[in-house]
C-alpha cells in the first residue's frame, strides 16, 4: 500500500518537475546574452538593469511571441542600433583582428630566411 | 634581402594603413547620423492631456520630441530649458518613457508642463526610435529627423534648431 502511493508521488512528481525548462525561455536568455546594453558597454542586456536593458527585454519577449525567429530580430536590432548592439563582430572586422597575427608571422619568415643564409655563408 | 626589405616593409605599412582607415569610417557617429523614420503610433495614438491625435497637424513644421519620465534625474536638469522653449512658441512633444500615471500628473504639476503634446509610451516608441536612454531630444524638420541629442540639452544645441 506504501509502496503504490509512494509510486503514485513518483509519477506525480515526474510529470511536475520542470524538465522542459530549456524552451522558449531559455532560447530567449540565450538570445538577451548576444545583446549589448548600449548604456553600460561591458554587459549584456541580460545582466544589466537600466531602463534601456529592460525595454529591449519587453520588446524582445514581444516580438518572440508574434513567431519572428532570431535572426529577424537580430536584423531589426542591426538595422536600429547599428553594428554596437552585437557581440558578435561582423564580418570585415575579421582582417582587422587577424592583422596583428599576420604581420608578425611575415617577419617571422622573413627573419628566419635571414637566419638561413646567414647559416650558409659560414 | 635588403632589397625584399625594400619592397616588403612599406607594403605592410601600406596594409597598416588602409585597415585602420577603412576601420575610422565605422566610426559610432558616423554610424548614428542615419536615423530611423518617424515611428506613425506617434501620430496615430492620443495625446494624454489633450485627448486628440497629432494626425498631420504637424507635417510641415519644425518641432522637437523630447523623451523624459517622471524618475529621471537629468530630465528635471533640462525642463528649464524647455519652459523657456515653450514662452518661444516652439513645439515640443513630450514622450513619456515607462512611468507610472500617478508620477507622471505630480510631476508636470509640479515643474510645469512645456510639452504640446504628451504621449505615454511603454517602450514601443523607444524602441522603434532606437532610444538608448532618457532624456533624449530629436529635431525634426518636415518629418524627418536630423539631430538627436542624448543626455540633457544645452543652449548652443537650440541655436542651431532656431
Amino acid at each position: 500500500m506504501i509502496l503504490k502511493n509512494f509510486y503514485k508521488l513518483f509519477l506525480l512528481f515526474l510529470l511536475l518537475f520542470p524538465f522542459n525548462v530549456t524552451s522558449q525561455e531559455q532560447i530567449r536568455i540565450d538570445f538577451y546574452k548576444t545583446i549589448r546594453c548600449l548604456v553600460c558597454d561591458g554587459q549584456s542586456i541580460y545582466d544589466s538593469e537600466t531602463a534601456f536593458a529592460q525595454n529591449l527585454r519587453e520588446q524582445i519577449k514581444l516580438k518572440f511571441n508574434q513567431g519572428l525567429t532570431k535572426k529577424e530580430i537580430k536584423n531589426e536590432l542591426l538595422t536600429i542600433y547599428g553594428e554596437d548592439i552585437s557581440f558578435q563582430p561582423k564580418k570585415n572586422k575579421i582582417f582587422l583582428w587577424f592583422s596583428p597575427f599576420i604581420i608578425l608571422s611575415l617577419i617571422f619568415s622573413l627573419n628566419i630566411s635571414r637566419y638561413k643564409k646567414k647559416l650558409n655563408k659560414k | 634581402m635588403n632589397k625584399i626589405k625594400i619592397i616588403i616593409i612599406p607594403i605592410i605599412l601600406l596594409a597598416i594603413a588602409l585597415v585602420i582607415i577603412l576601420n575610422l569610417n565605422n566610426d559610432r557617429n558616423l554610424v548614428e547620423k542615419s536615423y530611423p523614420p518617424l515611428p506613425q503610433i506617434i501620430f496615430e495614438e492620443l495625446s494624454y492631456f489633450k485627448n486628440e491625435r497629432i494626425g498631420n497637424n504637424l507635417n510641415d513644421k519644425k518641432y522637437m520630441i523630447n523623451f523624459f519620465a517622471s524618475w529621471c534625474a537629468p530630465c528635471l536638469a533640462e525642463h528649464p530649458t524647455f519652459m523657456k522653449l515653450k514662452q518661444k512658441g516652439i513645439i515640443i512633444i513630450g514622450i513619456n518613457f515607462r512611468d507610472e500615471e500617478s508620477n507622471l500628473n505630480q510631476w508636470l504639476n509640479e515643474h510645469g508642463n512645456p510639452y504640446e503634446y504628451v504621449i505615454r509610451d511603454d517602450g514601443d516608441i523607444a524602441f522603434k526610435l532606437g532610444l538608448i536612454g532618457v532624456p533624449e531630444t530629436y529635431f525634426i524638420d518636415k518629418q524627418i529627423i536630423y539631430k538627436k541629442i542624448q543626455g540633457p540639452l544645452f543652449g548652443n544645441d537650440i541655436e542651431e534648431f532656431l
